[in-house]
């Protein structure tokens, strides 16, 4: 098959050469959808997908049977429960949706090669240079549908927009839902859209529907007709764009920006479930996150050495702030380092966290060569050692299976107790009997499923992992570490210091 | 305050400051110079800073009525650089200062010495002797692997340590050590050890080199350091340590020797580096008996090999270094030949002179590249 689309872009205001053919497919409830292909006992109940029901949780998905309550997605879950008493709260599953999102974009690219996924439940398809034409497109729609269902089964259904560009098929898309094909032919958008409201068209959001709606434009037809030269007065270079937008006209390609693309950063950010004022909560959310992106950056074999480190508190303020180092790394418990000491160097006491999010960039493939450190060198290959094992234990028993010990426990007490551990302290979880691990060709020292914390930790992990450093005093390596520390003595001397200056409720600033 | 001064005189004492003066500044009072006039010592002084760093520097000069000013460093460096030979008179009036001389005449707007920070105070009372070329000596022998990783902020200065019968200076990176110590009394000194910014080390050696003179006093605080440098004074910030215990990764059991000549491997690695790959600068040295290989392969880029005569005194070796960190540590050994002392492939190489100088000794450390599997 061709694919052609994602390098072709049309001139603004030119005739085109060619005439392209775009998907827009977007699923129905997709979350609440899935949920209920799981469990078919919900078929044709009011379900709402949210997350715990203890938390302040919204409603992600909302099953059609729902939304007769007037139940929708961003409602509070707690609103919903008193729009429809009797709606079925299910807890979402984000790895079943995203494995279910994928297996989605798999059939779409037996259809054409350039598949640009919009977001979980949409994607955008160019057939152009397919044996899909204006023609049949309805029938291939009709065949990538049927795919769907004999795949996951009649729950999961699609709406399918076809349009000359991204924009009008992503407008068709949202028109015969759920499980509708809408095609907008060359020509046929102004007969379709004229006497829609300008809030109908996609991307015109409600501040700028206001500021049309002042200068007396309220339909799509109008805007289309109004001179370009005052939309440009007020709204900029945006002014020509809705214009064009107006026209029905968009030249944007189709990018299958999976495919590839180089990998710009790797990031993850977590909301807490409440904010918190406590940086012992927040670091403990930063270090899983960096556990999160090392892995990532491993498995994926980059090495990064940007890193940022992003707060949103209470009221919504957010900074980010990053660090480059000296040298590239995959280690969380370098990331880990860098981070945390951005943590501590821009967050205030008194300011009340709301998400914490680490992200990598200026990333490079693992090279082939590695520069050796003279600070680290020495538990440096058990280490790699340890993060071979750590991964191979995750791959075979999934991303759960083994975790940091600190990140068990919120209890901070049991830290400041057991203060004498070096990191990396991992903790194997759920396994059952440590044998599970070794039979997966995965094996940390002896420790079974025990945790590796003071004095139950394993001889053999512990005298490895603690390789002997003194700093410049000469003093021995028995300084007290913090928890979740490297052990070479620069990490070991500064963290024990913000480590105090935390307690001590101080700042470096 | 009204003086006036040789062109020359006042361009070279303006040209030992402006260095410290930087261009992007949040303070705007640190973009200018705090000039001072001493009537009774006839001497003009010019100060400048950038709060880690501050450079004073004095000069004689024809003074009618002191007092002090601070005007816009990089416009009077021009102006002063600019005029022609005809003695220089500056005379102040309010904030407004003129500048004249022989037809030429400039008024320019500066600020209050009162906004100029307070600077620390340094007593020349306190301070030690060193011999000024070997000061020079020590700081460019071993500055290059001062690190500027600020993650790692006390590597971010040289070390310089005292002991009863040595003076060493070391700077590290992580992946390359250099330390350079000299044998002689310095009992009343020990104790005195300091994490020095390069910045200041590197200034120092410019006025030394600038200014001649023989000795250097130094007084050492503790939080800042003094350097004077005949009329020069530089004081610096100190870096927080605690530095990390090299003597700890000093390899004390390397037991295979590479001897090679300097210019000779030198000049090999400058040529088959050219191919070698841009993040890491690998090559590979391979050591024979009498043969040593170097070779650079780069995928998608190709492959350079070059061999050189070298006795080594054990069994074949392959181990990988970052040709640029191995150029800079061959750039500063002194001598015709080098010595690598090496354990493993993956452990640090000891590389010093194969002809010490007496008294001294030079080391370094360079950890090697090691093939990922």
């Amino acid at each position: 098959m061709l694919a052609r689309g994602s390098h072709y872009r049309a001139q603004p205001g030119k005739e085109t050469r060619y005439q392209r053919v775009i998907f827009h497919i977007d699923m129905d409830a997709f979350f609440a959808s899935v949920e209920v292909m799981c469990r078919p006992k919900l078929r044709g109940k009011p379900v709402i997908v949210s997350g715990k029901p203890t938390t302040r949780s919204v409603v992600a998905a909302a099953s059609y049977p729902a939304r007769k309550y007037g139940i929708r997605s961003g409602m509070s879950s707690v609103e919903a429960f008193r729009r429809c008493p009797h709606v079925i709260a299910v807890e979402g599953k984000p790895g079943q949706y995203i494995h279910t999102s994928l297996e989605l974009l798999r059939i779409y690219k037996e259809h054409s090669t350039v598949v640009e996924p919009y977001s979980i439940d949409e994607a955008f398809v160019d057939m152009t240079g397919t044996d899909c034409t204006w023609e049949n497109c309805e029938e291939v729609a009709r065949a990538i549908k049927a795919k769907i269902r004999d795949q996951f089964g009649p729950d999961l259904t699609a709406s399918v927009g076809i349009g000359p560009n991204k924009l009008l098929a992503k407008m068709c898309s949202g028109m015969n839902k759920p499980d509708g094909i809408t095609v907008l032919r060359p020509g046929e958008f102004g007969r379709m859209f004229n006497d829609k409201a300008v809030s109908e068209m996609w991307g015109i959001g409600a501040k700028t529907e206001v500021a049309l709606n002042l200068m007396g434009v309220s339909t799509i037809g109008e805007l289309a007709n109004f001179p370009v030269a005052m939309l440009r007065r007020r709204f900029g270079i945006m002014g020509e764009v809705l214009h064009m937008m107006a026209c029905g006209q968009d030249d944007t390609p189709v990018t299958p920006y999976y495919e590839g693309m180089p990998i710009k950063s790797m990031g993850h950010e977590h909301t807490l479930s409440a904010d918190t004022w406590d940086i012992m909560e927040a670091e403990q959310v930063l270090l899983r996150l960096c556990d999160q992106v090392a892995r990532r950056l491993r498995k994926k074999q980059y090495m990064s050495n940007v890193i940022s480190m992003r707060l949103r508190f209470a009221d919504f303020e957010s900074i980010g702030r990053q660090k480059k180092i000296d040298c590239y790394t995959d280690e969380e418990r370098t990331i880990w380092r860098v981070s945390r000491d951005l943590l501590h160097r821009y967050w205030r006491p008194g300011q009340a966290i709301r998400l914490v999010g680490v992200n990598c960039s200026n990333l490079i493939r693992v090279q082939e060569w590695q520069q050796m450190d003279l600070f680290v060198q020495r538990n440096e290959d058990e280490h790699r050692k340890l993060l071979g094992a750590i991964d191979a234990i995750r791959d075979k028993f999934g991303e759960h299976a083994i975790t940091r010990a600190r990140l068990v426990s919120h209890d901070r007490r049991m830290w400041s107790n057991n203060r004498r551990v070096a990191e990396p302290r991992f903790m194997r979880m759920g396994l059952g009997s440590g044998n599970a691990a070794r039979g997966g060709g995965a094996r940390i020292g002896d420790g079974g499923s025990r945790s590796w914390m003071g004095g139950s930790a394993p001889d053999g992990a512990r005298t490895s992992l603690m390789a002997g450093w003194n700093d410049a005093k000469g003093n021995a390596d028995d300084v007290a570490l913090p928890p979740g520390l490297s052990s070479s003595p620069f990490e070991m001397l500064r963290h024990q210091d913000a480590e105090d200056r935390v307690r001590s409720g101080g700042d470096d600033s | 305050m009204k003086f006036s001064i040789a062109r020359g005189d006042l361009d070279k004492a303006i040209q030992r400051v402006l260095a410290v003066v930087s261009p992007k500044t949040t303070l705007p009072v640190l973009a200018n110079l705090l000039l001072t006039a001493d009537e009774k010592a006839k001497t003009i002084s010019l100060t400048a800073t950038d709060l880690d760093m501050t450079v004073t520097t004095a000069t004689a000069a024809e003074v009618e009525a002191g007092g002090g000013i601070t005007l816009p460093a990089k416009r009077f460096a021009e102006i002063v650089r600019a005029l022609g030979d005809a003695d220089v008179s500056v005379s102040v009036d309010g904030e407004e200062i003129s500048i004249r001389s022989g037809k030429s005449n400039f008024r320019i707007v500066g600020i209050p010495t009162e906004e100029f920070p307070t600077l620390p105070k340094s007593d020349m009372a306190d301070a030690f002797d060193v011999d000024a070329e070997l000061l020079t000596r020590m700081i460019e022998k071993v500055s290059f692997c001062v690190s500027k990783d600020e993650t790692r902020p006390s590597l971010n200065g040289a070390y310089w340590e005292f002991k009863a019968d040595t003076m060493s200076m070391t700077a590290t990176d992580g992946h390359r050590l250099a330390t350079f110590s000299v044998a002689g009394k310095f009992k009343k000194l020990a104790g005195n050890d300091m994490i020095v910014p390069p910045k200041a080390l590197s200034h120092a050696v410019r006025i030394i080199g600038a200014e001649g003179g023989d000795g250097v006093k130094v007084a050492a605080h503790q939080n800042h350091v003094a350097f004077f440098i005949e009329g020069t004074t530089i004081n610096s910030r100190l870096l927080e340590g605690p530095f990390p215990n090299y003597q700890q990764v000093i390899p004390k059991d390397n037991d295979k020797t590479l001897l090679v000549g300097r210019d000779d491997i030198t000049n090999a690695v400058r040529r088959v580096a050219v191919l070698s790959d841009t993040l890491t600068h690998q090559v590979k040295l391979t050591l024979g008996k009498k043969k040593l290989d170097l070779t650079v392969s780069t995928p998608d880029v190709g492959e350079a090999k070059e061999e050189l005569p070298c006795k080594f005194d054990s069994d074949k070796m392959e181990v990988g270094y970052n040709a640029n960190y191995l150029l800079d540590v061959l750039k500063h050994l002194d001598g015709d030949n080098v010595q690598f002392s090496l354990g493993t492939a993956v452990g640090a190489a000891v590389v010093s002179s194969a002809e010490p100088a007496e008294g001294e000794e030079h080391t370094c450390l360079l950890m090697p590249l090691r093939l990922n599997k």
